[in-house]
């Protein structure tokens, strides 16, 4: 990462734009996050969980604590909550709302799958029959729409 | 729709092998939305799961009306082989992580275990 400049001698308009770096690379860090998940997820199509965004969400709103610490103007401090609320909703996101239970269903490896039915796209039925004519399967449950 | 486009593109891998698998991918859509998802990945089977009847049954429906992320692994006789769901919603098995647990717990005939 590239270190700061220096800041500038005192002076009336440089003391305005006192710690003002420390909130752009504080804001800046937020759009790496977003960026990053989105080269992962879209361009190499890796399906993980994203630890870095929270991570980097943390270190932004910490610089621009440090900003607002420099210059407490309106303006930093109304960007250090909008961006700590962004932190704490990520945080709660990966950590708690994106959790899936663990499966406590009736499949169990080596049993024969329970029967049950449902339908193609085509509009056909599929039931576990289908899946006792020597065709080994991978069933894949996903979302759908959202 | 990522994971289901990955495994489209990787569909190859699945089938050359001695004993092909099938990849059917269930979600609670209704018929338009899964015709529309057939018609993006034709060589999955794309189930349209719209009354719920398979995710209740087979317990994998998270909240009121979505399919968990699951994957379960069948013999060709219907027997089960393997299942897994991830920790979080935002993960998913990669066509190799998949084809690494055919190849663990679905053995071709003939294949060495691993």
């Amino acid at each position: 990462m590239e270190t700061m400049q220096k800041p500038l001698p005192a002076s009336p308009p440089a003391a305005r734009s006192r710690g003002r770096s420390w909130l752009w690379l504080g804001v800046g860090l937020f759009l790496l996050g977003f960026a990053l998940y989105f080269v992962q997820a879209f361009q190499f199509k890796h399906l993980v969980t994203p630890w870095y965004m929270p991570i980097l969400f943390t270190l932004g709103v910490l610089l621009v604590v440090v900003s607002v610490r420099q210059r407490p103007t309106w303006t930093r401090i109304i960007a250090l909550l909008v961006l700590g609320l962004l932190c704490a909703g990520e945080w709660y996101f990966i950590l708690w709302m994106s959790r899936l239970p663990e499966y406590n269903g009736p499949v169990q490896v080596d049993k024969k799958i329970p029967a049950f039915t449902t339908t193609l796209a085509d509009g056909s039925s599929f039931t576990e029959k289908d899946l006792q004519k020597g065709t080994p399967t991978a069933l894949v449950f996903y979302r759908g729409h959202w | 729709m990522t994971e289901l486009g990955e495994l489209e593109s990787h569909f190859q891998e699945f089938k050359k092998r001695k004993e092909p698998v099938e990849i059917v991918a269930i979600s609670t859509d209704n018929r338009d939305n899964a015709q529309k998802t057939q018609a993006r990945f034709p060589n999955l089977k794309v189930v349209a799961d719209t009354d719920q009847k398979m995710c209740q049954t087979l317990h994998v429906l998270h909240g009121e009306d979505k399919a968990a992320p699951t994957t379960i692994l069948v013999d060709g006789q219907g027997t089960v082989r393997w299942l897994f769901r991830p920790d979080r919603f935002l993960e998913r098995l990669s066509p190799a992580q998949l084809l690494a647990a055919i190849d663990q717990h679905m053995p071709e005939p003939g294949a060495s275990a691993p």
